[in-house]
């Protein structure tokens, strides 16, 4: 009786557990994304955008996956948005299974990037890897145009502190 | 005294000649400086004639196509954002060509760093997707950077204006890369249209999502 109790806390356990590590990316609307951001007045927020297409982005995720793990209770959230199509979110998500990627994953659900690209920042020019850094407290922000390291990703997050 | 004024008139010819030189070695590392720094084409600006390897080995020039303008695309093979687009490419190309507007298609991808990107794969992707424009490879990547491409896809519209090409557009195709259905904004369509009938281009520079040209190491 005990172990069986025991083998189904175990099972349990297992199975919350991959439920967890089986992250599914979810779509999201640039307006929702800015409103997230902007309405959380308690958090620093680091966006990267990304694509399973694109080499430097993947690249730089194990740096970001780091990041996150060493800071999941401090006041900085971290969340990945894909430029995949929205129609390839299985590809996503089995990619985020096979790298087991803890930071929240969305797709962007928005086809004008002409204009998604100018509220994240003037001076995107639509390269990706691309991070954006906003801190709501100060109003602080900073844009990155570039492949960066997790020593870089700190240097940043202190400039906006 | 005429020993003076010979020396002084010396003087002041080898001052000269010394301001001159310097200034033109300050202007010589001015210029380096700019090129180093990725000189872009601005709308208004006359690009630079090209010569490139077409993907049947021919050489391809923007003066030897002799139209009154044409559609500059930098693509390639491997990007999903640049395939998403190849079948509005040979649309563009379709009713544009007629029009004096012609496609000419370059691949500006260093070979060396994606194996997608190399001459057979153009001639592949070609045949498939029924290109019925020319498909350069810009090999050393001078095209590339003069007119400032940094991802795939790119478009830029250039009017032959008194003998050199002027730049009108650049940016995106249209507004929406996944379904050429839905794109409401057929940014290069619009600016030829308005240059068609003798106007100013109205939006002149859109900025879009692309695969980041991959450059060689210099």
């Amino acid at each position: 009786m005990f172990r069986l109790l025991k083998n189904t806390i175990i099972v349990l356990f297992l199975s919350v557990n991959s439920l967890f590590s089986q992250q599914k990316a979810e779509l999201i609307k640039f307006s929702d994304l800015e409103n997230l951001i902007k309405t959380d007045k308690n958090n620093i927020y680091i966006v990267n955008f990304w694509a399973t297409w694109c080499g430097p982005c993947i690249a730089e995720l194990p740096y970001y996956q780091s990041f996150y793990e060493k800071n999941t209770d401090k006041n900085v959230k971290l969340i990945l948005v894909s430029l995949d199509f929205t129609n390839e979110i299985e590809k996503v998500n089995k990619f985020l299974a096979k790298k087991s990627l803890k930071p929240k994953v969305y797709i962007m659900n928005d086809t004008d990037q002409n204009e998604f690209i100018n509220k994240v920042s003037e001076k995107w020019e639509g390269t990706i890897p691309a991070t954006w850094f906003v801190n709501n407290k100060n109003n602080k922000k900073l844009f990155i145009e570039k492949p960066i390291n997790e020593l870089e990703i700190n240097k940043y997050l202190n400039e906006i502190f | 005294m005429k020993k003076h004024s010979i020396l002084a008139f010396s003087t002041i010819v080898l001052l000269l000649g010394a301001i001159t030189l310097i200034t033109a070695n300050s202007k010589k590392v001015y210029s380096k400086t700019a090129v180093n720094q990725t000189p872009t084409h601005k709308i208004g600006d006359a690009v630079e004639d090209f010569n490139l390897k077409n993907i049947d080995g021919g050489l391809v020039s923007l003066s030897g196509i002799n139209a009154d303008g044409a559609i500059i695309i930098f693509t390639c093979n491997h990007c999903p954002y640049a395939k998403a687009y190849e079948s509005r490419v040979v649309a563009l190309d379709k009713k544009y060509k007629a029009l004096g507007y012609p496609v000419v298609a370059i691949n500006p991808n260093n070979i060396g760093s994606n194996g997608e990107d190399g001459p057979d794969e153009n001639k592949i992707s070609a045949y498939e997707k029924g290109f019925t424009f020319p498909y350069l490879k810009d090999e050393n990547q001078v095209v590339t950077n003069s007119f400032g491409a940094k991802r795939t896809p790119t478009a830029f519209v250039v009017k032959k204006e008194n003998g050199k090409y002027i730049l009108k557009y650049a940016g995106a195709i249209d507004d929406n890369s996944q379904s050429a259905e839905s794109a409401t904004k057929k940014y290069v369509e619009m600016a030829i249209n308005e240059l068609l009938i003798g106007k100013n281009v109205t939006i002149t520079n859109t900025k879009s999502i692309g695969c980041g040209i991959m450059f060689k190491n210099v």
